[in-house]
């Protein structure tokens, strides 16, 4: 006669179908006669758990984005080939004729909005001589009105000078200064809103933003020094501004809205 | 494994690695944690595991951070604590299921592991023996440890009830 654990045991083997199809069929047997065998039977029956329906909610943060390559053919190849080289003999032909517009739009108010660094900076070259360039400030009014109109209402403004350092955020400020200049500004008395234009000297260290084995470029300091022209444009929230090089030592800034339409030309200098 | 197969991964698996956690550890948050720790590890490695051996895998990995939290909460609890206990039934059980649901959560980690690997993954032996680290036969007695206790439980509170 077997004891209660080996009893167990074999219920337990049977449970898990681990018995030969006659050991099996010995044990039922034992089962049916046996009313103490046939509850264990069927407590241990009871132990076999059901899985309970448990969702988890974070599937889709876990989920990645699938990144495939697409593999091109020779053909496709060829034709990419042929495609960048007539892309790449037309550009010359494209620079000799169109004008350089290398600008950035954006709204003033804040020096991320200013400009975004396009894929063509390099193209304006920065001298990277030891003589600082005159600051050149000017104001013009609007391109729509006509010359005459602009000439009559146009006087000159002496404006007082702001003392205050202007603080300009993150790792420009090791790179680059803004300070306010003595103003004069030549305005139009319909857009009172240009009296209040901040006049800057932008001076950026060229050495830090340009490595010495590289041709001095505008490449690279613009996102730079236009992290401190949110200064300048600060009166102009909500205007629409435009930043492009004027030439190899200034930007001109021309902001545009409803009320007013004005350009102002920063230059840029080597921060001593 | 490629992205799409693990994405599949964890369309499949994350749900019974969430229940997995959540019956070994009995705590929503910390359940959550673990499948997301498991499915970041498998992220990180997905270029030697395969798409085959996933699932034992992600297993084992879920298995290893429940007992690293079990360890660091002491919520392991002994055989002593689960005889000791199995005859202070302050709860009131309203069926079958919420008694033997009681009865696995006295079970000790290492039976309740694989009899949760078992019965709800329904993985052999030598699977659970991979993921646990145990012997085939190891795997077996925990098993059968674990229903014999939960048999013996379930006796106990039909003469109870």
């Amino acid at each position: 006669m077997k004891d209660q654990k080996d009893m167990d045991w074999e219920l337990f083997e049977m449970l898990e179908g681990d018995l030969s199809p006659e050991e099996e069929s010995e044990l039922l047997e034992k089962i049916n006669e046996d009313a103490d065998l046939a509850a264990d039977w069927d407590f241990m029956q009871m132990t076999q758990l059901d899985a309970p329906d448990v969702v988890y909610q974070g599937k889709d943060k876990l989920i990645k984005k699938d990144t495939t390559l697409i593999a091109f053919s020779a053909m496709q190849w060829r034709r990419t080939a042929a495609i960048a080289a007539i892309l790449a003999l037309c550009y010359p032909a494209w620079q000799l004729f169109m004008p350089k517009t290398d600008t950035v739009e954006g709204l003033a108010g804040s020096a991320n909005e200013l400009v975004l660094p396009t894929e063509d900076e390099s193209d304006v070259n920065v001298n990277k001589s030891e003589s600082v360039p005159e600051i050149q400030v000017a104001v013009q009014e609007a391109p729509n009105q006509s010359t005459n109109q602009v000439k009559a209402s146009q006087k000159s403004v002496e404006l007082p000078v702001k003392e205050e350092k202007t603080t300009i955020p993150n790792v420009a400020e090791q790179l680059v200064s803004i300070e306010p200049m003595r103003q004069q500004i030549d305005l139009n008395p319909e857009t009172k809103a240009v009296a209040s234009l901040h006049r800057a000297n932008v001076m950026y260290n060229m050495d830090m933003l340009i490595p010495q084995d590289e041709a001095p470029s505008y490449n690279g300091i613009r996102s730079t020094i236009n992290s401190g022209l949110s200064l300048v444009a600060a009166p102009f929230r909500n205007a629409k501004i435009k930043v492009q090089p004027a030439d190899k030592q200034s930007i001109q800034i021309i902001y545009s809205s409803e009320q007013y339409n004005a350009t102002a030309m920063v230059s840029l200098k080597p921060l001593k | 494994m490629t992205t799409k197969e693990y994405n599949k991964c964890v369309e499949l698996l994350s749900d019974g690695i969430f229940r997995f956690a959540l019956k070994n550890l009995r705590d929503e948050f910390e359940a959550e944690n673990v499948v997301q720790n498991t499915f970041e590890k498998l992220w990180v490695r997905k270029e030697k595991v395969e798409m085959t051996t996933a699932k034992a895998f992600i297993f084992k990995i879920a298995y290893n951070n429940c007992i690293d939290i079990i360890r660091k909460a002491k919520r392991s609890t002994t055989m002593d604590e689960v005889v000791e206990n199995r005859y202070s039934h302050s709860e009131q059980y309203s069926d079958t299921l919420e008694i033997i649901n009681g009865a696995v959560e006295r079970l000790p980690e290492k039976q309740k592991t694989v009899i949760l690997l078992r019965d709800y993954e329904g993985y052999d032996y030598k699977s659970i023996g991979e993921i646990t680290g145990m012997t085939e036969a190891q795997v077996k007695i925990n098993i059968f440890r674990a229903r014999k206790f939960l048999k013996a439980y379930l006796k106990d509170m039909q003469l109870v009830i």
